[in-house]
């Protein structure tokens, strides 16, 4: 019999994206693809007198090899003040000093044969973080807390605004970019004078839409006149602000600025929706992707000659292949999925899309700007850390075999990333699947599932092409680790978490189930609810089950639920417990889960002793780090090291990065 | 059925039942510091820009014992000297659910509210005050304080 050999999923090509990867012309400049790399807010890797620092230079050496035909720099404030500074250690361009980091990430740009842009950023409303203010087209107070006390702009300091401005595009061209980009990105100075919300000024820089825009077009005119023809000038302009409802610009409204814009000279139009303060999302999770997309159309119909740029919630390469060839846009803009996977472009022109990873959407990446720390990603654990040695993947100094029980997040990435050093890897996982309790997790998302679940298939994928063996329905105990001694030399235990039923006061005949086998759908639930433990995994199964018709309440002891969810997700997850109309009991004892229901007491006003009935309990909380092994496993194998929730339960974005470290450094 | 119509001008007038509201919720503003002062202004449908806002904004004051009700004037064009710490601009019907909150139901509205719109946020003071002052505490048991950027 002749062996078959199986096609596997790490074979199957992605589809072929010829538009994506057509070259093309913008201006002078012959561009190899339709991909323009957006600035993506700032890094806070840098300095807090605004100088570059080795750390930001390594990330942008690595920015400049993604294989983007327009790499833009990250935003520079064109001040000396600082009062367009928005992040504590945002890069400054005010000053000739500056230049030599500058010269070297345009050079870095071109030598991977992209073209150079270098976005000036004044915050305005966000701005003035050094300070004891911010400035503004007219007083308008914070909607966000984290900003500055408003003070007006004078005519006089409009004027210098604009000269700071065209004098950092000056130094931009002169460090060896090739364009400049400003931008009115989520609510930044421009857009507070071109927003009827930010700008209430009676002189000749408010009222009419025209006279809102006078300070754009005055803007772009001094830019052009100190960088000349040859060198383009990008305008980051809103589609819709999101903020109508509360006073802003209508989307018409918008519309007419690109049309003022363009006839002031506006090279290439980068189109973005929503302000940080909106009450709309506008790229979270929870937008579907391509959501966006009918704004940009409506640019490409009232402004055809205009190059558009645009990539809002559009994370994937053949959803922008698609939006090329409908008209949508000239040039993908894309940020946030190449902070999660800087190959993710070359991997899509290579047809390898499957080893890609994917943004979920998680904002990790901007939220944490607004407590002062430098960004990161969920799913990519080097960013920022490009320039140590302990976050790349080296080759092994000594090849070692390597047994990771536990095929969740952290166990893979350990797992793949060992693997990618040279080490012989096998997998042990007591289910039949890849994925742990992402798989739960993506199960039962309402946000957009799609995201965890490309997690799971990406380590599928990855565990086949680096010839990972993974041996399902096979949970290692002491006894079998015996049988196994010396064939590994190394083992990590990604064992997860667990709800800590033994911390609940559980009575016999007690309908109680694990979350986690709910999420996993290996348990069977009744139609009234309650969830014990409002943490991330039981809102999750909360949600999902009010979802799907059943009655639920949820209960947790905390006063509030949500104690260990993302900040960025917390939000999401209170709307949808209130949209759904699901109860919590907060702020209580548990004192027994019985056969009836779940007896509490205290709570809101004090509450007595009461049963809350239920068909079905789930046990959601509380969560403790599943470390049986380890006491045993410390005395079979030379190397014994843990990751992951099996460590300290926490959220993806630990699970991920904590699993990578140690397979770059076992 | 014909759609409910709010008085609004009869419902920010009645200051004995903005009292009653606040004596019914015991716990919401705890935290803050005594002299606090939080502004609430209606704006109709919110079809008016705050630019144009002018009239009857609706003041707590944070005592020792409790919170009282006041009424000041206030314009738009004053917004910086509006002499309060936050500053709530809601549209009629908000208005209307705050008037006849009790405090669970004011905790359950009020981020709803916020999520679809219907009430701005302005904090009139800088964030180490709000901080300082107890408003970030008030804001957590309000259920206001996940609001942020980046969504």
């Amino acid at each position: 019999m002749t062996a078959q050999k199986t096609v596997q999923k790490s074979d199957i090509q992605s589809p072929e994206l010829p538009k994506l990867f057509e070259p093309v012309k913008f201006g002078k400049y012959e561009l190899t693809n339709r991909v323009k790399y957006g600035a993506c807010c700032v890094s806070n890797f840098n300095n807090t007198d605004g100088s570059i620092t080795p750390r930001e230079l390594a990330r942008m050496k690595v920015i400049a090899e993604t294989g983007c035909s327009m790499i833009t720099n990250q935003g520079a404030y064109a001040d000396p003040l600082g009062e367009g500074k928005a992040y504590y250690t945002q890069i400054a361009l005010y000053d000739e000093k500056f230049l030599p980091q500058f010269e070297t990430i345009a050079e870095y740009i071109h030598d991977n044969q992209a073209m150079a842009i270098q976005q000036i950023l004044h915050a305005g409303r966000y701005g003035g973080i050094d300070l004891g203010y911010c400035v503004q087209p007219s007083v308008v107070p914070q909607t966000l807390p984290h900003f500055r006390p408003p003070r007006e702009m004078t005519k006089e300091q409009i004027k210098e605004c604009i000269d700071q401005h065209a004098y950092a595009s000056e130094l931009s061209i002169k460090a060896g970019f090739d364009g400049v980009e400003i931008t009115s990105f989520m609510g930044y100075l421009l857009a507070n004078f071109l927003s009827s919300f930010t700008n209430q000024r009676t002189d000749e820089y408010g009222g009419s839409v025209e006279n809102r825009a006078r300070f754009l077009v005055e803007l772009i005119d001094a830019i052009k006149q100190r960088i000349g023809d040859d060198h383009p000038l990008i305008v980051r302009l809103n589609g819709a602000e999101l903020m109508d409802q509360w006073g802003g610009n209508t989307v018409d409204e918008c519309f007419e600025i690109m049309h003022i814009a363009a006839k002031a000279g506006m090279d290439m139009l980068s189109l973005t929706i929503g302000w940080q303060e909106a009450p709309e999302s506008s790229i979270g999770r929870d937008v579907p992707p391509g959501h966006w997309n009918y704004i940009a159309k409506r640019v490409k119909e009232e402004l055809p000659d205009m190059p558009l740029a645009y990539g809002g919630r559009l994370p994937d390469p053949v959803m922008a292949e698609e939006c090329l060839n409908e008209g949508v846009m000239d040039f993908w803009e894309v940020c946030r999925p190449l902070l999660a996977d800087p190959q993710l472009v070359i991997k899509a022109k290579e047809r390898r899309l499957q080893e890609a990873k994917v943004c979920v959407g998680s904002l990790n990446c901007l939220s944490r700007l607004f407590r002062d720390l430098p960004y990161t990603c969920t799913v990519n654990p080097a960013l920022g850390h490009e320039y140590e040695p302990e976050y790349n993947i080296s080759p092994a100094v000594t090849v070692k075999r390597v047994m990771v029980v536990g095929a969740g997040p952290s166990g893979m990435e350990a797992a793949i990333t060992a693997a990618q050093r040279g080490h012989k890897v096998t997998v042990y996982e007591k289910t039949n699947a890849i994925g742990g309790a992402l798989r739960g997790y993506a199960a039962n998302d309402l946000a957009h599932p799609e995201d965890l679940q490309h997690m799971v298939s990406y380590y599928e994928v990855m565990a086949e092409k680096h010839n990972i063996e993974v041996k399902f329905g096979v949970e290692p105990t002491p006894k079998m680790m015996r049988g196994l001694l010396h064939e590994f030399d190394a083992v990590i235990l990604a064992t997860g978490a667990m709800v800590d039923m033994e911390a609940l006061p559980i009575s016999d005949g007690a309908p109680v189930v694990d979350a986690f086998d709910v999420a996993k759908g290996e348990a069977e639930v009744g139609k009234s609810v309650a969830v014990v433990g409002g943490g991330k995994i039981g809102l999750t199964l909360a949600e999902s089950l009010k979802d799907q018709g059943h009655d639920v309440v949820v209960i947790d002891e905390n006063k509030r639920i949500g104690h260990d969810v993302a900040p960025t997700w917390k939000w999401r997850h209170t709307s949808w417990i209130k949209e759904l109309g699901i109860e919590t009991v907060t702020g209580v004892k548990v004192l027994d889960i019985g056969p009836e229901g779940v007896k509490v007491t205290g709570g809101k006003d004090d509450a007595g002793e009461r049963t809350i009935k239920a068909d079905t309990i789930i046990a959601a909380g509380p969560i403790r780090p599943n470390q049986a092994l380890f006491q045993d496993f410390q005395w079979m194998v030379d190397e014994l090291h843990g990751t992951g929730d099996a460590m300290v339960p926490g959220d993806l974005t630990l699970a991920i990065h904590s699993g990578f470290r140690l397979g770059c450094r076992i | 059925m014909d759609a409910q119509i709010i008085d609004t001008e009869t419902i920010l007038n009645d200051k004995d039942g903005w009292q009653r509201m606040l004596d019914a919720c015991p716990n919401a503003f705890t935290t803050i510091d005594p002299g606090g002062r939080i502004g609430i202004f209606c704006n109709g449908d919110f079809s008016t820009s705050i630019a144009q806002l002018d009239g009857t904004m609706l003041v707590w004051h944070v005592e020792e014992d409790g919170v009282s009700v006041d009424y000041e004037r206030f314009k738009r064009q004053h917004f910086h000297r509006a002499n309060v710490d936050l500053l709530f601009v809601v549209d009629d019907d908000t208005l209307a659910m705050m008037h006849g909150a009790t405090e669970e139901v004011l905790v359950e509205e009020l981020v709803k509210r916020a999520n679809h719109g219907q009430i701005i946020l302005f904090f009139m003071i800088g964030r180490d005050e709000l901080e300082d002052f107890g408003y970030y505490d008030f804001l957590e048991v309000v259920g206001l304080s996940f609001l942020g950027p980046c969504r």
